[in-house]
């Protein structure tokens, strides 16, 4: 009965539309699944929080939705050619000097200007061994900081190493001297005690803790942030009032929201990525939900692989592991799960990047090539179908993250596609918590582990390829090179291009490195994830970039035409 | 009776003790040591590292000295931080809790007002067409999947006809500019889903046990007794009949809080409404251990008192139970 | 209601001669009484139908040539087809015998959860009752104290806990190991509502005079429980048997739709319903479908508690 009174709602209900207008500049409401901090940026190690921060403040230098470095605080890129990068022998020590000028008219939310000293002092926040920051890896590799003493707008960096990345201080974020000062003096000798006390925690709505085109007006944890204009700001002013922007972690419950017109788009970390092409269809289908909502797509830096644990007898083989490559038809995988939104990758390297090789060894689908692989390496059909090798079956185990519904789409693809030349594979998946912190970690798999490594632009892949990059006992399993792979010239490539200053000498490396990388196939390379938002369709200036600098740090650039009646 | 309270309220904090330090050991074997995790995203983490950090935090320590060093914390009204937020346990957990609150005691208000004056009702008349199709609502309210239930609730009233909002506890964003009837209003819209699917269990639950009580009651001799006497029915049915009826009633209202309060997880997950069932939920999945133990245990804590207040009621209301 | 039965459901199983007699006519009396109540006949019919379709779960793929686990990477979320009358799912796989293999593990789980827990809630409730003094109010006391817990929370920290940190556990394989760990967990919280039961009824029993008489012949305490207790207390017990399945099948299908259940590939309603809420738009049935099944089984589960009740109970039957 119960039943039948919701069945006669439901499809009553079908014929119903919504009612709810598009957003107008008044304000926008964003919706995202994922969890954020607070906005203390030396601190949060969130990408929900660096999105959030982005539209309230600006990082010294960032990558562009071009993928170029770019100065966003500061005025001139420093480099060799223009003078403001030196090298410099001291007493036999090269060192790295490099001279900064922050933009004259940039100005914290309470008018005071953003200084050197500002910069001096988040630098030594981030180094204080009793601040927990997601890493001190960029703090470390400056030895010092020294301010112009006639311009409180210049200072000098000294680098201990001399790298032709030292430009790239994307995470060097900057708080205001005048407000934290006084914080961190207070608190830097005991442990954890500013993380507590700074001003962030304390009173997040502080409009001098922030640089950007919107202040921080409300912030609540778990739920959501209101950002207003900041009446300060010394760039061009945004033309939307207020950003909303609203934690929902269930993504259904999401676009539900989305739907009920309680938000107006749902940011790049929001929706599944399966869940965005149904909706999508949907778009296309319906001419009501196309007048209100687009669908974007962007080639992200994720790339999606698999790290093949070169300790195993079978995989030690690089036959075999050029066989399980040929055996998988990834322009159908592309095409089946993705509708080719997210493409194949042929390595580590994005299309997009400066050192991506064309020239580099593919592996197209032929399971013949496989069969053939596999027989030289001493892999026999047997007659239960399966290929034996001495007596034994040829069986793998494939581990990833339980929850993730691609990636469980794609072993269930793999399956299959290695069944069909008499390869069986298990699944064996764990919690994300498991699987990273114990078994990626501790290279605890016994065949292989699908999973992503998230890069960015103009970065040389030394952390997961370098052989002391190698997880073992030794180093408290520290490194990424999980698989184990160990090549002297890929580690002799990437200790040097960090020495190169030419960057095209450092592009013929990379190709290299790619060469090497795809003959040797240490790992397995899927696809390159894409990011994707769905945006109101009034919505102008809206560029996803496909890295770690999210599209709200170009908030300034975003209006929605005035069709809309707002709420 | 005071002898008897006091024995209760020694049993209650004995099953909390040992349920803290159960669920405290539990939560040792859930997956993931957060900072083993979080050494590994320091390159400069070294084993000395993680050893001395071990140390400070006294993780080295078998599982019982550091659950009476938490212990000891909790005790002394520090609960210490949340490792998500990095703010102090009682910041978050204060407001959730309250919000759960409003979200629990709401249901059990409403749950209430419909539950009882409908199982009586039925009662009254039983085997008729009323009381069968109420028993099949009450049924299927038994029966049916609170999550799915939500579910359909918000793409039915939500998505669809767009009567009440799909998530939350309140509209953000409109403090200062709305008068204070309207916050409340808003509120009370937000409240709409989430209540009717949490209540609807308890609704259910209750008017069959109304009407079974209720039943039974009216069978018993007193009730001929006065009827005989010639007593007015609706005085015989309301001053003899509901009063008799309503005792075991009230302690199952009682307990009912529990129940509500524990269906409330599932309930505020779906509806993103920030609630402490829903941190619990949460605080597990991100790895924050003390949020989740703290507010594991305030809430168990807060059921467990409840119950006893049923028990104690129960005592109180029905003279036939003696407090040894 | 008939009046035969009344007059005996009413008389007091006081002496051995009626004992022994006792059973019989009243299975006879239960089985009448039962086909009265025309709810329960139904759910008895749906319940058999499902437990045919989770017994036969094979014998329905083989019959129809649909394997399950068999994908089609091509046709995801396909519509109905003569194939794939339900459609498929997104990786391909047919609905309709994902949903049958659903069947068969969502009600094993339950199935065992109310068999093992009534045989712990028949042994705790026995003891105690039988025992009596410490024995009983110790077993008391930790029966009212899980009673009195905040299910849901406390199995979702049950359910996230490692299993690979808990030594036995490594022996399971990695297929099995979430539908044990589910069954447990369950366990652990289900069995109190037996034991209290059993414990209240044993406690009524074990001062008439057939045991009294057992007592004095010489029989060992297990003796008498085993044969003179338990079968005068099976019929609120099996009654509880059959709510308890309906529960169960509640709670798995909660904790699988928070992600705490059943772990794919296996399937079950409830980790069904979790996979098909986030395109609940483009394809809703995928998420009603579950759900509604989810209802009526344990509906029908619930109605036969009721039925049972009514035809068991000597209580009931005055109404």
């Amino acid at each position: 009965m119960l039943k039948k009174l919701l069945l006669t709602l439901l499809v009553s209900t079908v014929v119903s539309t919504n009612g709810h207008a598009l957003p107008s500049n008044k304000q926008l409401t964003i919706g995202i699944t994922q969890e954020f901090e607070n906005l203390n940026p030396i601190i949060f190690s969130m990408s929900a929080s660096s999105y959030i921060y982005f539209m309230a403040s600006h990082p010294l230098v960032a990558i562009d939705p071009d993928w170029k470095w770019q100065c966003w605080l500061c005025t001139t890129l420093p480099t060799i050619e223009n003078g403001l990068a030196k090298i410099i022998d001291e007493k036999g020590v090269k060192k790295l000097h490099v001279s900064w000028e922050l933009k004259p008219t940039a100005v914290w939310g309470d008018g005071q200007p953003v200084t050197a000293e500002d910069v001096k002092l988040s630098w030594e926040i981030g180094l204080n061994a009793n601040v927990s920051t997601p890493s001190k890896d960029i703090y470390e590799r400056i030895e010092s900081i020294a301010v112009d003493p006639k311009d409180p707008k210049k200072f000098t960096m000294v680098f201990k190493e001399v790298r032709y990345d030292y430009y790239q201080l994307g995470s060097l974020y900057i708080v205001p001297a005048h407000i934290e000062g006084p914080v961190f003096a207070k608190t830097k000798t005991q442990q954890g005690a500013y993380e507590k006390q700074t001003t962030f925690n304390i009173n997040p709505t502080n409009p001098a803790l922030y640089n950007g085109p919107y202040i921080v007006k409300e912030i609540k944890l778990g739920s959501h942030v209101i950002l207003d204009r900041n009446p300060k700001y010394y760039g061009k002013k945004p033309a939307i009032d207020r950003i909303i922007m609203k934690l929902i972690p269930n993504t259904q419950t999401l676009e539900s929201n989305l739907m009920a017109g309680s938000i107006d788009m749902i940011s790049e970390l929001g929706m599944s990525f399966d869940q965005a092409l149904a909706f999508e269809k949907r778009v296309g289908k319906d001419k009501t939900l196309q007048s209100k909502y687009a669908v974007q797509y962007i080639d992200g830096m994720i790339y999606e692989h698999i790290d093949f644990n070169l300790r195993n007898p079978i995989l030690a083989d690089a036959k075999v592991r050029k066989a399980l490559l040929h055996a998988v038809d990834r322009d159908k995988l592309c095409e089946a799960l993705f509708e080719n939104r997210q493409k194949k990758a042929l390595t580590m390297i994005h299309p997009r990047d400066i050192y991506y090789a064309e020239n580099v060894t593919k592996y197209e689908y032929s399971q013949e090539i496989a069969l053939k692989l596999l027989e030289e390496a001493g892999w026999k059909k047997a007659s239960s179908g399966f290929l034996e090798k001495d007596g034994q079956k040829f069986t793998l185990n494939i581990m990833t993250t339980s929850q993730n519904k691609t990636r469980e789409l794609v072993e269930v693809f793999l399956q299959d596609q290695w069944k069909k030349i008499g390869i069986e594979l298990t699944i064996n998946n764990e919690p994300a918590r498991v699987f990273f912190g114990e078994t990626v970690k501790k290279a605890a798999y016994p065949g292989m582990a699908m999973y992503a490594w998230v890069s960015s632009p103009d970065n040389p892949p030394r952390s997961t390829l370098h052989s002391k990059e190698i997880p073992t006992l030794e180093n408290s399993w520290n490194g990424q090179n999980s698989g184990g792979w160990s090549n002297k010239r890929i580690d002799d490539l990437l200790v040097n291009i960090f020495k190169e200053f030419d960057a095209q000498k450092r592009k013929v490396m990379m190709e290299e490195v790619q060469k090497i990388y795809t003959d040797e196939v240490p790992v397995m390379p899927l696809y390159m994830r894409a990011d994707v938002a769905v945006i109101p369709a009034n919505l102008k200036g809206f560029k996803m970039p496909g890295h770690q600098f999210h599209s709200t740090l170009n908030i300034d650039t975003w209006s929605l035409d005035g069709s809309g009646q707002g709420h | 009776m005071t002898a008897y309270i006091i024995r209760r309220l020694i049993q209650t904090i004995i099953v909390v003790l040992l349920l803290s330090f159960v669920s405290y050991a539990l939560m040792g074997l859930m997956p993931g040591d957060p900072l083993d995790i979080a050494c590994q995203a320091n390159p400069h983490c070294t084993p000395e590292n993680l050893d001395q950090m071990k140390k400070a935090l006294g993780l080295d320590q078998p599982v019982y000295v550091r659950y009476f060093k938490w212990l000891q914390g909790f005790m002394t009204g520090d609960l210490g931080y949340s490792r998500t937020y990095r703010l102090p346990i009682t910041d978050i957990l204060i407001p959730r809790l309250i919000n759960t609150l409003y979200l629990s005691v709401t249901s059990l208000v409403l749950s209430i007002i419909i539950a009882i004056p409908l199982g009586v009702f039925t009662s009254l008349r039983p085997n008729t067409k009323f009381d069968y199709t109420l028993n099949m609502f009450a049924f299927a309210g038994i029966s049916i999947p609170s999550f799915w239930l939500a579910l359909m609730l918000i793409i039915i009233f939500a998505v669809k006809l767009q009567i009440f909002p799909a998530s939350g506890i309140e509209t953000i964003g409109l403090e200062g500019e709305i008068s204070t009837f309207e916050i409340v209003w808003d509120r009370i819209n937000h409240l709409v889903l989430p209540v009717t699917t949490l209540s609807l269990l308890t609704v259910a639950f209750w008017v069959r046990y109304t009407r079974a009580k209720m039943l039974e009651t009216m069978r018993f001799d007193y009730i001929r007794t006065a009827r005989a006497k010639g007593l007015p029915e609706s005085r015989v049915i309301y001053m003899h009949g509901l009063r008799n009826a309503l005792i075991p009633v009230v302690t199952v209202i009682a307990l009912g809080f529990s129940s509500i309060f524990s269906g409330a997880v599932i309930t505020e997950t779906v509806f993103a409404y920030l609630g402490a069932g829903k941190l619990i939920f949460d605080s597990i999945f991100a790895n924050d251990y003390n949020m989740a133990m703290c507010s594991f245990i305030i809430t168990s804590f807060m059921v467990l008192m409840m119950n006893l207040f049923a028990d104690l009621l129960y005592a109180y209301l029905d003279p036939r139970i003696s407090y040894t | 209601m008939a009046t035969n039965t009344s007059t005996a459901a009413n008389l007091p199983p006081a002496s051995e001669a009626l004992k022994k007699s006792q059973p019989k006519s009243m299975l006879r009396i239960a089985i009448s009484q039962l086909f009265e109540h025309r709810l329960a006949v139904i759910s008895l019919v749906v319940i058999t139908l499902f437990l045919g379709v989770a017994v036969f779960a094979d014998v329905i793929s083989w019959a129809t040539g649909i394997d399950p686990d068999a994908q089609d990477i091509m046709n995801r979320y396909g519509p109905w087809t003569p194939q794939n009358w339900l459609g498929t799912d997104e990786v391909g796989r047919d609905v309709l015998i994902r949903l049958v293999y659903g069947t068969r593990i969502s009600l094993m789980v339950a199935i065992l959860v109310a068999i093992s827990s009534t045989i712990i809630g028949i042994s705790v409730g026995a003891i105690a009752g039988y025992f009596g003094g410490f024995i009983d109010s110790f077993l008391m006391r930790v029966t009212d104290s899980l009673l009195a817990l905040p299910l849901i929370p406390v199995l979702i920290i049950m359910a996230s806990v490692d299993h690979t940190k808990i030594p036995l556990f490594s022996l399971i394989s990695p297929e099995s190991i979430s539908i044990v760990k589910m069954v447990l967990v369950l366990l652990t919280f289900s069995w109190m509502v037996q034991g209290r039961l059993v414990r209240g009824e044993v406690l009524a029993l074990k001062e008439q005079e057939y045991i009294l008489a057992a007592k004095t012949s010489g029989m060992s305490s297990f003796a008498i429980i085993m044969k003179e207790l338990l079968p005068n207390i099976m019929t609120p017990v099996i009654v509880s048997v059959t709510l308890t399945v309906g529960s169960s099948i509640l709670f798995e299908a909660a904790l699988s739709f928070l992600g705490l259940g059943i772990q794919p590939p296996t399937p079950t309603w409830g980790n069904m319903l979790n996979n098909a809420q986030e395109i609940i738009y483009s394809a809703p049935l995928l998420a009603v479908i579950p759900g509604i099944l989810i209802l009526i089984i344990v509906i029908s589960f619930n109605f036969l508690g009721d039925g049972l009740q009514d035809a068991l109970d000597p209580k009931a039957i005055r109404r």
